[in-house]
């Protein structure tokens, strides 16, 4: 535990200690994995943009210069035209037998931080039909170079109680996200505003071998995040050990939809690949990025996906945001602990906020 | 032949090494000859002849698949045992949530149904990206959820011509004894399905 915290620590003295904001990522990834060409902002201005530029423009008036644009937080959707365009086609008579929400097209679109479209993304839509309440999955709808998708409902399926969308990148360490899809009454095909954002997350920064599964190790991720890793507990069907990464994502991220209604986190990261934890959970070790005092409690969310079970197997379902437990910030102020007994049970995203 | 098969089947192996092509019978030296359930003592003599269908009332074809030990399974395997006498097929992916919150309910159904005969069977066919299961993930899968019935690779999707392969999963009903096809629903609805069997079984 001694060297867990002095790795820890290291860590966190390596990523900066301001604010959440302030230590938000950078804009390029330097994790290892390829420069991520969808995540430049779709504004950018090219390299050349500045032919006038003189010598004594290379010396830059640091008073002068603009706030660094922070590409999580800093832009605007350009919402694609195909998102409102015509569906022909789409079923819109509602059966008198469908006694809720009748559904037959879901279209939205997937983003990259700044805005740039996700090609190829996967946007899968899991439904609770009605009558019966039996949860049911849709083979993904792909998006388009427009970044857009449409998810077409089966007719078997179109009566449905809530929904809620896995929206991912396969194979390319973007994490995964789900968000809660609105079922407005009346409305027959629905169009998502809002883009479904994908994170680029980077390689873990401290990955032990393999070696035994049954051993736990420290895994120390983006900014100092540790989290106590024991191979054979997890299970992934998205990913494998030597690919874990993960990231800090600033808390006022444009595209975090399974925060809405909640109450903001003082922290947040995202995860890939996703993957479930049996047991009691993997413990969790966090750098104390928002100065919360030693002793400090704080409660620990998670966001329900795929998998997301608690040790007494209740589900934490898609979308949802719940809380998994506590933790407390350490004698030394410098970290937050998961309190004993406490663990992720699910790698997808985790937040945390000092508890009320 | 009949009788290195019945002594495979009896074995809980497969009747065949080699590969059969999807809708040859296991046996096809005995068309139809499905024994009465008194008459059947240890092992069914033979799976069912067809012609085989996809649909409720019809007799599925032989299906063969790969377990999680990487071994092989067919359906005359499940088939042959006098005892078992309904299966239920779910099909799995990874990518389906619905899929994995109802692995604890198919546990729990199989604990208070086998001793009446009741064969639980997943049929896992992808992974959390979409692409083809292996048998690593197969076995996976049924680690995670502490399965002890059997767990197969359907790396072909060979279940996808039983129903509409948009919804995931399907639960599926067979008669063991004339491999007739009783039930295919989308979802698993756990109170459905026992209703079902506590009408058969």
């Amino acid at each position: 535990m001694r060297r867990l915290a002095a790795a820890a620590l290291l860590l966190w003295g390596c990523g900066g200690g301001a604010g959440d904001d302030a230590d938000a990522s950078p804009a390029t990834d330097t994790g290892g994995r390829p420069a991520d060409a969808a995540s430049a902002p779709a504004d950018a201005a090219p390299a050349d943009a500045a032919p006038d530029a003189t010598a004594a423009d290379a010396t830059p008036d640091t008073d002068a210069l603009p706030p660094p644009v922070d590409e999580d937080v800093d832009w605007t959707p350009a919402t694609p035209a195909a998102l409102h365009a015509d569906i022909p086609g789409a079923p819109t008579d509602r059966p008198a037998a469908c006694g809720d929400r009748w559904v037959s097209v879901v279209r939205g679109w997937v983003a990259a931080p700044g805005g740039a479209p996700v090609p190829g993304a996967k946007a899968q839509f899991c439904v609770h039909t009605v009558p019966g309440d039996v949860l049911v999955c849709l083979r993904p709808a792909t998006a388009g170079d427009d970044g857009v998708f449409t998810v077409e409902v089966p007719e078997n399926t179109r009566c449905m109680s809530r929904a809620a969308l896995r929206v991912l990148l396969p194979g390319t360490g973007k994490a995964t996200t789900y968000c809660s899809v609105p079922l407005p009454e009346g409305e027959a095909v629905v169009r998502l505003e809002a883009p479904y954002v994908v994170f680029q997350t980077r390689p873990a920064v401290s990955l032990p071998p393999a070696g035994d599964d049954a051993a736990t190790r420290p895994i120390a991720f983006d900014d100092g995040l540790v989290i106590d890793f024991t191979p054979e507990a997890f299970y992934s069907g998205g990913g494998d050990y030597a690919e874990l990464g993960g990231r800090r994502v600033p808390v006022s991220a444009r595209g975090l939809c399974f925060l809405e209604g909640q109450p903001a986190p003082d922290g947040l990261y995202a995860f890939f690949p996703e993957g479930s934890f049996s047991g009691s959970g993997a413990p969790v070790h966090i750098p104390n990025a928002t100065g919360l005092p030693a002793g400090a409690r704080v409660e620990l969310n998670v966001l329900g996906g795929l998998d997301c079970r608690r040790p007494d197997g209740r589900i934490i379902p898609e979308a949802s945001w719940e809380a998994i437990g506590t933790g407390t910030v350490s004698e030394d102020g410098a970290r937050i602990d998961s309190d004993p007994g406490v663990g992720l049970p699910c790698l997808t995203w985790l937040g945390y906020r000092r508890a009320e | 032949m009949r009788h290195l098969c019945l002594l495979l089947a009896l074995l809980g192996c497969d009747a065949y090494t080699e590969k059969r092509e999807r809708g040859a019978p296991a046996d096809a030296g005995t068309p139809g000859d499905g024994a009465a359930p008194e008459a059947c003592v240890d092992v069914r003599a033979g799976y069912p002849a067809g012609p085989y269908g996809e649909g409720e009332g019809d007799v599925i074809a032989n299906l063969a698949f790969t377990d999680a030990e990487g071994a092989p399974l067919d359906l005359a395997a499940l088939h042959a045992p006098c005892a078992n006498r309904l299966l239920l097929v779910s099909t799995s992916a990874g990518w389906c949530t619905a899929c994995r919150e109802e692995q604890p309910k198919l546990r729990q159904l199989h604990q208070d149904f086998r001793g009446d005969g009741l064969v639980v069977m997943v049929a896992y066919f992808e992974d959390d990206n979409y692409e083809p299961g292996t048998v690593e993930l197969a076995a996976g899968w049924r680690d995670r959820y502490d399965l002890s019935f059997p767990v197969v690779l359907d790396a072909s999707f060979a279940f996808g011509d039983y129903y509409d392969r948009e919804l995931t999963p399907m639960t599926m009903l067979v008669d063991l004894e004339t491999m007739e096809i009783v039930k295919i629903m989308t979802g698993y609805d756990d109170s459905v399905v026992r209703s079902l069997l506590g009408a058969r079984l």
